[in-house]
Formats: structure tokens, C-alpha cells, sequence
């Protein structure tokens, strides 16, 4: 399989409050403190966007924003893929209740944004973005579904993608028996050619089987099994140690994404 | 990397036209279109495109526990067509873990969390418990649809609103040129729901009549439920425009980057789209014989659309909307419309815009207010949904 290249790297998560920190306290997760959260700020999460978005939304463009933040990248040429593994299912409770009062007074904002490209359109329209923008979700395989989307997308059509994986806490639960969930979201620019901004290169393959590269903290390992888009924490500590290393992630029953990486 | 054909090698849908290929072809034939006044009580009417309840098998066996309105369409259209045998050989020749699933859709089978909410205690702050992995959640549609057919190989659901299933195909495409599937299933899948429905309706799209697309007279969408499936081969590049044969010829996919639920004014989205579809088939303008429009019958859309189109087909290309048939099917509209356009290809047919009557005279496009007799070499399909999300298809069949 050809490689893929990392440009930048966003990171937003419980006491992981941006890639900058997050590379650090992964090298020495001994230092990991749970109640270190950082604010949602950035330029893109105006006072007016946030006011027409959610926290799940918010989480996604704040990864999209961060992992833009640099680059010389034309942004009309970048394509979006976004991962997560639901919808904003605040918003579907909402409008699920909506529909037991009279009238069935649904709202038209949340009925817009409880679609699942509801971030991909806002993030495209804060960017004046008219590249291709595609969102899938595959519950606690979200993260890996996506990064195999990008993967495909950039590789054939030879185009830089900003891939974002997110997740949020909402009251009604798909699996109410699950961890609950963090706010979390990961952000990578993607390139199908190297650059001197290259940060490292991926390949990526499926396999058979179930077994998946574990994050031996303890503390870590809480937060990586706590929404599909923290389970890229074995990525990210093989990133933050910037050397060559295959991280399996879960893909399916039957069958696991593995992740050649190779510092750049 | 070779770029090696890409075939449709069997397609099926399920719709408000009737349960596979033949029926939804002897409706557009007999001129009996699908969308049924549909009462809202109190909040007065719409018209919709169901899929006839009884023509639906039960799921029985080993999945007797995924039974529901939502798998009971998808079993009963996986069984039409050969599509399931299709499958099967498929899986014969290169293996279950080789074949890929690709499902569009919008809101899965969430009106099977709607029915909790009707029944259980519920508050702005207390949602029902239940366990929705197995139904009810986004992922649940494509894991019964591979259950189902006993695949392993590569799946997402992809949701970009009403474009979902037809960016399915540009998703296979990848995949296959990429050689990590050797076949691959694109699906689009939606039902009923009160979520869609009332929400369509707070917008004031919702039409009260049968919806007319290009009509001076249109006023909004019909929505329907319907489930499309094909099957997609990468062959040996001999193979190219082999007589018989449909091909997926090419795809454009774009955003409008301009708001979330009203298309570009000037379709400047769309129009990108279909232009990188022909750069990806190799075709010019003039080569294309009939455009299934994204049509969806609200002022604006097609205003856009049809400007777009103009711009780069002029007034000669036959178009038209196929959604006074079976309705808006949402996530599930680009791969309906994907194979009333095959079924066209197939059987040389330009379905009529159902229920157009006097076209918008500020509309420049050549709408097929009939259906039509004439061979389509070439064939077209826009889709286009809520976030600025577009798509375009392109099939190519050698008679």
C-alpha cells in the first residue's frame, strides 16, 4: 500500500487539551491529569457559531480548525472526511421529544443540524469550502472507518483531505450499558505527497482478527475506550514517540485496521 | 495505479413504485406513480411514497431478532433482482471478506427510537433506555445488510444528507480501484419517520400536493421510503464497453460552501460536480442522453439545479425528475434514482416528471414532461443535500 502523510495533528480530549500537551503527556503519561480541560477556542468557534452549534459540532470544527492552523494549503483544496459514531443524538432527543408534545413543534435549526454532515456543512461554510465533504459513521469503529475513508479518498484522488474524528456525551444513549462518553476529537491534515511539514507517513491495511494495540495506562486506557474517537490514542502515542511502529486499531467483528507509521 | 472498469453487475429497488426492478418499470410504463395522501391529523396533510407494508417479508430464522419495518425492506428488496445471488457469487469467487457494503442514509430506523419516545417516560431531560446497537442506531442499517448477506469485508455508512447514497458509488470506486474489495455492495436505505416528515415541515417545504418538480406551480417535496442496492466490480480493463454491460463511468462530488439547507442560487455546487463527473468519464456535454435531475421539486433546488444544467447541457438534453413517482427518498434518493435511471438505460426510456404540468417559465432546462422512447447510451443523475453536499453519477451502457 502507498503511504499517506501527516501535515499537522489536532487533539482535544479530557486532560489531553491540545496536541502540543497531549504529545507530551503521552510520552510521560504518569503526568496524565483527567481534570485538565481546556477551553473550545479557536478562531472558527465564534460567539455566532457557537450559538448555531452544538458541542458536538463544536468539537469537530475545533479539530478542523487547530489542524488547519499553519498551513499554506489552499483551503478550496482540501477535502473533508468526518467520522463519528453517531449523530448529535442531544439533537435527536430533542426533536424525538418534540414529537410527543401537540403541534409536533420540531425545530427547524435542530432538524438542519441532526443530520450527520451537520459539522462537515457549518466547517464548509465557515471556509468558503466547496471540495468534496464526506461524513460516516460505524459506532465504536467510527475512527478507523474514517481513517480508511481518507486513506482511499486522498490516494485516488490525489487530494489533500482534513480528516476529523469526534464524539460527544448526549442523554439519550445508543448503549446505555456503555462507558459513558467524553468530548473528544482528533484532527489530521492528509496528504498523498510528502512535504517538508511532513510529520510522518501512514500505510494503512485490513486484517483479520480482533487484536488491537492496547494503551497501557491505565488512565488512558479509560479515556481511549470511552468514545470511538479517543480510540485513536495508540495512533497518537506512537506519534508522539516519532518512531516507526504498526498500531492496530478495531475496524469490525472480523477484522482490524493496521497502521504502518513512519516518522517523516 | 490502473485504472481498471467498474461495473454495475445487478442492481434492485424497493419504493413506493413496488418491490423490484419489473414493478417499479411497469409503473413508470402504466403512468401509476407512488406517492399516497398521507394525513398529519391536526397538522393537515402531505402525500407520501410508502412502501406497501404487505408486500414485505417478516424476518424469520437467525435474524428473526432484527424484525423490523426498516430490515423488513431491506431483506424483501435484497431478495428481487438475483441481487442476492449476485452476492453470493461474489462471495463465491473472491472470497466474503472481499466484498464491501457501502449504505446512504439519513436517519436509519430512528423511528424506532420515535416509537420509545411515544411509549416511555420522556422529559427534555430524560431520554428512554434501550439498547440501539442492534436497531435504532446509524450504524444498525448496513451491519443487518451485511449480517444478512454474510459479508465481512469493508463497510461505512456514509451520511451527507439527501447525496448520501449516491456518494456510495464514489466510495466503492475507491475502494475497488484501491484493491481493497473485489466487489462491492452500494445501498441506500430510508423509511418512514416522524423526524423527517415534521421536520420538512418546520422548514415549510413539505408539500400538500403530489410533488411537481419544474411545475410553475411547485410549492415542495414529497418525501418517500425506498431501498436501492447494486452491486459494483472492478473487471479486466478488456472488458470496457462491452455490449451489455453498465458502467460506472464517473462521479463528481462537491459542497456548495454556502448554507446549510438552501442550495448556491446559481447551482455553482452542482454544476462543479457534474463537470468533474464528465472529466472522470471522459465525455463531453453533448454526449450525455438524458439528465435524472436531483429535482426535488422546491422552488429554489430546482432553480438552482436547472441553471447549473443549462449552463453545461443547454436546452437538448432530455431531463427529468423522477421524484413525482416515488417521492424524496432522502438518503436512499441518489441510488433510487441511480437505477430508474439504469432501468431507462436498459430499456431505452426517458421517465417523465409525474405530475408536471406547466413548467416554470423562468426554467430553461428540456424537461420530459412524458415518458419517452429513446436509447440513452449515456446517463446522468445529480443529488444533491442539506449541508451543501452534492453528487453526480455517470453510467455508460455499450448496446
Amino acid at each position: 500500500m502507498k503511504p499517506l502523510y501527516i501535515e499537522t495533528i489536532s487533539l482535544y480530549g479530557p486532560g489531553l487539551p491540545s496536541w502540543q500537551e497531549a504529545a507530551l503527556t503521552l510520552l510521560a503519561p504518569e503526568t496524565y491529569r483527567e481534570d485538565m480541560v481546556g477551553p473550545l477556542q479557536s478562531t472558527f468557534l465564534s460567539s455566532g457559531i457557537k450559538r448555531k452549534t452544538s458541542q458536538h459540532m463544536q468539537l469537530a470544527i475545533y479539530a478542523a480548525d487547530k489542524a488547519l492552523e499553519g498551513t499554506d494549503t489552499d483551503p478550496n483544496d482540501i477535502e473533508f472526511v468526518f467520522a463519528s459514531s453517531e449523530g448529535d443524538l442531544n439533537i435527536a432527543h430533542h426533536i424525538c421529544y418534540s414529537l410527543t408534545l401537540e403541534g409536533k413543534p420540531v425545530s427547524p435549526t435542530k432538524f438542519q443540524n441532526v443530520i450527520l454532515n451537520a459539522a462537515a456543512g457549518h466547517l464548509g461554510i465557515l471556509m468558503k469550502n466547496t471540495a468534496s465533504a464526506t461524513t460516516v459513521t460505524a459506532a465504536s469503529h467510527s475512527l478507523a472507518v474514517g481513517l480508511l475513508q481518507s486513506y482511499t479518498t486522498s490516494l485516488t484522488e490525489s487530494t489533500p483531505i482534513l480528516y476529523v474524528a469526534y464524539d460527544a456525551p448526549a442523554l439519550l444513549k445508543i448503549d446505555p450499558d456503555a462507558a459513558p462518553i467524553d468530548p473528544f476529537s482528533v484532527g489530521f491534515l492528509l496528504s498523498p505527497s510528502p512535504s517538508k511539514r511532513s510529520i510522518a507517513s501512514i500505510r494503512l491495511s485490513l486484517q483479520d482478527g480482533t487484536q488491537i494495540t492496547p494503551v497501557e495506562n491505565a488512565n488512558l486506557s479509560r479515556v481511549s475506550t470511552r468514545s470511538s474517537a479517543a480510540g485513536v490514542l495508540p495512533l497518537m502515542i506512537a506519534l508522539a514517540k516519532q518512531q516507526q511502529e504498526t498500531v492496530v486499531l478495531p475496524y469490525s467483528n472480523q477484522q482490524v485496521l493496521s497502521v504502518e507509521v513512519t516518522p517523516c | 495505479m490502473a485504472i481498471l472498469p467498474t461495473y454495475v453487475t445487478a442492481f434492485t429497488l424497493t419504493s413506493a413504485l413496488g418491490v423490484g426492478n419489473k414493478a417499479t418499470l411497469d409503473s413508470i410504463k402504466s403512468k401509476t406513480g407512488g406517492l399516497s395522501k398521507h394525513s398529519m391529523g391536526d397538522l393537515g396533510h402531505t402525500w407520501f411514497g410508502f412502501v406497501n407494508p404487505v408486500s414485505l417479508y417478516p424476518i424469520a430464522g437467525e435474524l428473526a431478532g432484527y424484525d423490523n419495518q426498516c430490515n423488513r425492506m431491506i431483506q424483501t428488496a435484497l431478495q428481487q433482482d438475483g441481487f442476492t445471488n449476485a452476492v453470493e457469487q461474489a462471495k463465491s469467487k473472491y472470497g466474503k471478506s472481499r466484498v464491501a457494503c457501502f449504505l446512504g442514509t439519513i436517519t436509519g430506523s430512528i423511528c424506532l427510537i420515535e416509537e420509545d419516545y411515544q411509549v416511555k417516560p420522556v422529559a427534555p431531560d430524560l431520554a428512554p433506555e434501550n439498547n440501539y446497537t442492534r436497531s435504532g442506531s446509524l450504524d444498525a442499517t448496513v451491519q443487518y445488510v451485511r449480517k444478512s448477506l454474510d459479508i465481512t469485508g469493508p463497510y461505512a455508512t456514509i451520511g451527507t444528507a439527501c447525496s448520501s447514497s449516491a456518494k456510495v458509488f464514489a466510495t466503492a470506486y475507491r475502494y475497488l480501484q484501491m484493491g481493497l474489495c473485489d466487489a462491492a455492495i452500494v445501498a441506500g436505505v430510508e423509511t418512514y419517520s416522524e423526524t423527517l416528515v415534521n421536520g420538512f415541515r418546520s422548514l415549510g417545504v413539505l408539500s400538500t400536493q403530489p410533488c411537481k418538480p419544474w411545475d410553475s406551480k411547485r410549492d415542495g417535496i414529497s418525501i418517500g421510503a425506498a431501498a436501492g442496492f447494486a452491486l459494483l466490480e472492478k473487471l479486466p480493463a478488456e472488458t470496457a464497453g462491452r455490449p451489455g454491460k453498465m458502467e460506472l463511468l464517473g462521479y463528481g462530488e462537491t459542497t456548495d460552501g454556502y448554507d446549510m439547507t438552501a442550495p448556491h442560487p446559481e447551482g455553482k455546487g452542482i454544476e462543479a460536480s457534474m463537470l468533474l463527473a464528465l472529466k472522470r468519464a471522459g465525455l463531453d456535454a453533448k454526449d450525455i442522453d438524458y439528465i435524472n435531475a436531483h429535482g426535488s421539486g422546491t422552488p429554489m433546488n430546482d432553480g438552482a439545479e436547472d441553471a447549473a444544467m443549462h449552463r453545461i447541457f443547454g436546452a437538448e438534453v432530455p431531463v427529468s425528475s423522477t421524484k413525482g413517482w416515488t417521492g424524496h427518498t432522502q438518503g436512499a434518493a441518489g441510488i433510487t434514482e441511480a437505477i430508474i435511471l439504469m432501468l431507462g438505460m436498459e430499456n431505452d426510456l426517458v421517465p417523465g416528471s409525474l405530475n408536471t404540468g406547466t413548467v416554470d417559465a423562468t426554467l430553461k432546462c428540456n424537461i420530459a414532461l412524458d415518458n419517452q422512447s429513446r436509447p440513452i447510451r449515456y446517463g446522468l443523475t445529480n443529488s444533491m443535500g442539506f449541508g451543501g453536499n452534492n453528487a453526480t453519477l455517470i453510467f455508460g451502457r455499450t448496446h
